[in-house]
């Protein structure tokens, strides 16, 4: 065969990186009719490049239009390759375009790997792109610079492809921080909110110890094997065993600082001050998965000690279990769904933690589906409600948003109905899960987390559908905008067949001997949740006000509370003694206060020497020499 | 305007029923049920509405207030265009005046535009003029009270 | 001075370092270091003010004494070897003589007196030949002397030239004397290399003499004599305000800029050979040059001096050269390599 299924696919996938690299800067052309009398205001932010009055229309610059027709086409090639994949069962293809710095020890190389992990990853996330970026030119038409928006978002989707099919650490890290930066510029999006640029702060900083994490792994490979390339430092011989620990401290970290596991976790809710799309896009379906997916990766150094093993479980659990426990009596439709995407988060490093990577990763796909979709329904119902973002005030919402609803519903059962696409993976986690003889906590924490999942997700849609309605406008928009149905739909039907797809025809997912009981618990711990939950809402109408454990889980059981008060208790403590010791102690001596008058009285000096005599130049200079050699002799000899 | 004024018993009154009602509603979601809740709270506040002994209503307010701050809500609902709300700050536009420092040669761009908005600052300082004059013959009539200081 | 005079000259100064270069006979050697100087001497003079004059005679002074140096250290080679080869193993006293004449000429730093004080006197164009050109023989020289190995000889030197060069700057407000330092300071950085790879410093020398040849035209173009006269090249041509700012930390050594693989490529080298902490001592040197630059870069961009209304509108005078007049070109393609450079340098380093 000339044309080898591995050429195909190599092509196809450096192409799709080109091309969106490319679209980046290319503008949609799209015409006005005039007629706005406000026209200057408005338009004068956005990407109004050109106007012609004489005429009766304009010529506005847009890249949203540009951004879909792009993405939809790489949607379909990504696609195309998958399909390539499937039917030729390719392990991995390792692409080395050049070298980056040569000649130096540390070879840094542009190293691409195409395995089965990325492949999926690329057309998942195509897809979700796509469909977001179509969702977001509905949901931002009122912006007045939403040419940038759909821009940042496609950079964000280039950063994210680029960390998944890299082999190198330094083009991870590059994908990894371009990711932490785009997602602090997405957040801070309405800029002139004060709690939208904090909360960026807050993303970026909690970024930041994810990446000590990161680079501390990347700076002891390289001490290490000797070798960026991520490949070579999984194969390697070499004795691990002094290093390992910290090795594995530094990917825990990054992971838990990407994934927002517990301790680093409340930046993720925090993010919902970005536009949905951005939730939707970055914090369930891309971004917040990068963690996992290094975890993914690097599976194989979690091989050897069984106490990484425990600590990732009891890590993923405590986060599935505190994040689901939280979301069940939050007020704001989005950040339920955030920490519902935290509370996935968890199972997927539960995954990992019981050692098995490729459940973890198959969660992350059928995850991405199904949360993008539930973010967009959100999105729906807040624009529909212009703007409005309390469960409080919806309700009644099923009559008026019939597509809307149907598509949350359906996302909410993703989780807990067989035959829809989380239930496989999750399905398959907790039968791991029970499976595996690590330990009985991860179980029990992962099992409890589920119960609360179905908790939490009849509770937006009792919330949203049952009551009356209770929105304080009269209705504004319709669901008439194609740009919104076709987007719910599509991934609707990736929630619907992502899982069956997957499951059949991509992974082979390994089979367990459980009992009947454990292969029953993830059928029935729902369904108790869900009675729980009508229980509660029907004897709570006045009873429940005051209560200690409502409000505990809605102020995230104090968290963020307790620990800003100790850690900035903490930290002025040991600034307070920092600067009496160094600003205003030996480091102002010696260093501001110290080196600028030693190099100034040494300059003064040496200007001395520059008199202007020929024959004082040159019997220096001899002197000099001869002070040299003299000493040199003296130490040589 | 001091920052901090010390309230009287009439507006602690006010605003601690405001604040129940508001916390009641955050609460209670449904709204008939929230209706009942509110109207019992209101009974409980006339209860006491007619007491005529200081010390005995403001023991009465003690409790109120420590009643609501147990039983306050954790999350409770926010306007969204209010201070912590969801839209607050948002996309603020920037006001008309900043068109009077554009440059002839920007405005240039929208000759349209501007030449409208002249014409409807004219109009609006002419209508001004108007209403000023309406108001000095009226007091020179004697039928409003004279102000301080007219603009001449 | 006519110029069938001047070409003549300037071909002999051209033709004494090509000599130079392509010879390894040390008695041919001297003749084309003696040929280029005395063909120099005239050029430099051609001003003919009182202090140019006086520079001239040092410049005169200097270079004939250190080839006195040289031949008598080739002499002595000669004697003790039976040949004049450049190949053959030195002796201690033979090197010695050998190094400090070398070392007068490039301005190391014990013998680095007569440099700034001859750079002031010269105007640039002058100058630049001075500071580039005549640096390249006896660098090349040096370059393979110290693949002879008598490397401590070279490297006290150095370190003290590249610390020199940094205080020497700190001080001082003439522009040409500032380059005149900074010269010194990367003749240490240059030579220092050579001990331990002759084709880094070979590139560091390209790159190197590229930078300050721009420099040189720019400020030649400019007439920029002291720091105070800096404020004015905004409003004498606003674009050799990027062109000063740019060129100034490419010389630096500012990492997207051309300066960044004469930095880059020296501690490479340096800490390949475990050569650590006096290349960080050679760092702190660097980093007062850089003190330096910076303070250029500020006066030319980002600082507005307090003037008076005929300077600031002294561009009306200014003559506009004609953008295809030599110097403008040799200027702007020498600006453009010396900033833009840095992908190729690349292959630069991978042929060498």
């Amino acid at each position: 065969m000339v044309i080898s299924p591995s050429l195909i696919i190599s092509s196809l996938n450096l192409g799709i990186l080109t091309i969106l690299l490319g679209s980046i800067f290319f503008f949609s052309k799209s015409y006005f009719s005039k007629g706005n009398v406000n026209f200057p205001l408005i338009k004068t932010t956005s990407a109004c490049l050109s106007v012609n009055n004489d005429k009766e229309e304009t010529i506005e610059y847009n890249s949203g239009p540009f951004a879909m027709a792009i993405l939809k086409v790489l949607a379909f090639l990504s696609v195309l390759s998958l399909l390539v994949t499937c039917n030729n069962s390719i392990q991995s293809i390792n692409i080395t375009l050049s070298l980056w710095l040569s000649n130096t020890p540390l070879n840094i190389s542009l190293n691409f790997i195409y395995d089965q992990y990325f492949l999926v990853f690329l057309s998942v996330a195509l897809i979700v792109t796509w469909s977001i970026m179509e969702f977001s030119f509905y949901y931002m038409t009122e912006d007045p610079n939403s040419s940038a928006f759909f821009r940042l978002l496609t950079i964000f989707l280039l950063n994210m492809l680029i960390l998944t099919c890299s082999n190198s650490l330094f083009l991870i890290f590059l994908g990894w921080e371009g990711g932490g930066f785009l997602s602090f510029l997405l957040i801070s999006w309405w800029t002139t909110r004060n709690d939208a640029s904090s909360s960026a702060l807050e993303a970026v900083i909690t970024n930041r110890i994810g990446n000590i994490g990161l680079i501390t792994f990347m700076a002891l490979s390289a001490l290490n094997f000797n070798s960026s390339n991520l490949t070579n430092i999984l194969s390697s011989n070499e004795n691990l065993t002094p290093l390992l620990p910290f090795l594995l401290f530094g990917l825990i970290l990054a992971a838990a600082g990407k994934s927002a596991q517990f301790g680093l976790h409340p930046w993720l809710p925090a993010l919902l001050e970005g536009p949905t799309p951005v939730s939707a896009l970055l914090h369930s379906s891309t971004m917040v998965v990068a963690g996992v997916f290094l975890l993914v990766r690097t599976s194989e150094l979690f091989s050897s000690p069984l106490i990484t093993h425990s600590l990732v479980l009891i890590l993923g659990g405590t986060t599935a279990l505190f994040a689901a426990s939280t979301a069940i009596a939050q007020h704001d439709i989005k950040k339920i769904i955030a920490y519902s995407t935290t509370s996935q988060l968890g199972l997927m490093v539960t995954a990992i933690g019981i050692g098995q990577p490729a459940l973890a990763f198959f969660h992350i796909c059928t995850h991405a589906f199904f949360k993008a979709m539930l973010f967009l329904c959100s999105g729906s119902v807040i624009h529909s409600l212009s703007d409005e973002q309390d469960l409080r005030k919806m309700g009644g919402l099923s009559k008026l948003l019939p597509v809307t609803s149907s598509c949350l519903i359906l996302g909410s059962l993703a989780l807990m109905a067989p035959l829809l696409a989380g239930f496989y993976s999750k399905d398959l986690i907790l039968e791991a899960t029970s499976a595996s003889v690590l330990n009985l906590l991860g179980i029990v924490l992962s099992i409890v987390a589920t119960m609360l999942t179905a908790v939490y997700s009849f509770r937006i849609i009792f919330f949203c559908f049952s009551l009356s309605p209770s929105c304080s406008s009269p209705f504004s928009h319709s669901e008439e905008n194609f740009n919104l149905n076709n987007a719910l739909l599509r991934l609707a039907t990736g929630t619907i067949a992502s899982g069956w797809f997957f499951s059949n025809l991509l992974f082979a997912p390994p089979s367990f001997n459980v009992t009947s009981l454990a292969k029953g618990t993830p059928l029935i711990v729902p369904i108790i949740g869900v009675a729980a939950l009508f229980m509660s809402l029907i004897s709570s109408t006045s009873n429940s006000i005051g209560s200690n454990a409502h409000s505990a889980t809605t102020s995230q059981w104090f968290f963020v509370d307790a620990v800003h008060l100790s850690i900035i208790t903490m930290s002025l403590a040991l600034s307070f003694f920092s600067s009496r010791t160094l600003d205003r102690g030996w480091q102002e001596n010696i260093g501001p206060q110290g080196i600028a008058p030693t190099s100034t009285a040494l300059s003064k000096i040496s200007q001395a020497g520059q008199i202007g005599l020929i024959k004082r130049y040159i019997l220096s200079s001899m002197a000099s020499v001869l002070v040299i050699l003299a000493l040199s002799l003296l130490i040589l000899s | 305007m001091s920052a901090t004024k010390t309230l009287s018993h009439a507006q602690r009154v006010l605003r601690l029923y405001k604040r129940s009602v508001r916390h009641m509603e955050s609460w209670i979601p449904e709204r008939p049920a929230f209706r009942y809740e509110a109207t019992v709270l209101r009974a409980r506040f006339d209860e006491h509405k007619n007491e005529n002994d200081m010390k005995k209503a403001a023991q009465i307010l003690q409790a109120g207030e420590e009643e609501f701050w147990e039983k306050q809500h954790p999350q409770p609902y926010i306007f969204i265009d209010s201070f912590g709300g969801t839209r607050y700050e948002r996309n603020i536009p920037a006001p008309e005046w900043v068109l009077n420092k554009w440059h002839p040669i920007e405005k240039a761009r929208y000759p349209y535009y501007f030449a409208r908005r002249e014409k409807r600052i004219a109009e609006e300082q002419a209508r001004w003029d108007q209403l000023v004059e309406e108001e000095r013959q009226l007091i020179e009539q004697g039928k409003l009270p004279p102000k301080e200081a007219l603009p001449s | 001075m006519r110029q069938i005079v001047s070409t003549f000259l300037f071909v002999t100064v051209v033709s004494g370092t090509i000599i130079v270069v392509s010879s390894e006979n040390w008695f041919i050697i001297w003749v084309g270091l003696e040929l280029s100087t005395l063909a120099l001497v005239p050029i430099l003079c051609s001003g003919f003010s009182p202090r140019n004059v006086e520079a001239d005679n040092k410049y005169f002074l200097v270079q004939a004494s250190s080839a006195a140096l040289l031949l008598n250290g080739a002499l002595g080679q000669a004697w003790l070897t039976g040949s004049w080869s450049i190949l053959d193993p030195v002796n201690e006293v033979t090197s010695i003589c050998l190094s400090i004449a070398l070392a007068f000429k490039i301005g190391l730093a014990p013998v680095h007196f007569w440099f700034p004080d001859v750079l002031q006197g010269l105007p640039f164009f002058q100058g630049l030949i001075i500071a580039t050109w005549q640096k390249i023989a006896p660098l090349i020289l040096m370059f393979y002397f110290s693949q002879l190995g008598f490397s401590y000889l070279l490297i006290t030197p150095s370190l003290i030239s590249v610390l020199i060069g940094g205080w020497g700057g700190l001080n001082q407000t003439q522009v040409r004397k500032i380059l005149a330092f900074s010269s010194i300071g990367n003749m240490g950085w240059l030579v220092i290399t050579s001990a331990y790879s002759f084709n880094a410093a070979i590139i560091m020398l390209v790159i190197y003499l590229i930078i300050n040849t721009s420099l040189f035209l720019l400020f030649d173009h400019l007439k920029v004599s002291t720091l105070g006269h800096l404020n004015t090249i905004s409003q004498l041509s606003p674009i050799s305000v990027a062109l000063v700012l740019l060129v100034m930390l490419s010389l630096g050594g500012l990492p997207p800029l051309t300066g960044f693989i004469l930095k880059f490529t020296s501690l490479y080298f340096l800490v390949a050979n475990n050569f650590i902490i006096l290349s960080s001592i050679m760092i702190i040197g660097n980093l007062q040059d850089y003190f330096f630059y910076l303070r250029i870069s500020f006066n030319t961009s980002l600082f507005l001096f307090p003037q008076h209304i005929i300077s600031s509108a002294s561009w009306r005078n200014s003559t506009i050269i004609s953008p295809l007049a030599p110097k403008a070109w040799l200027s702007s393609v020498s600006t453009v390599l010396s900033t833009l450079a840095i992908p190729l340098t690349l292959p630069l380093y991978i042929i060498t």
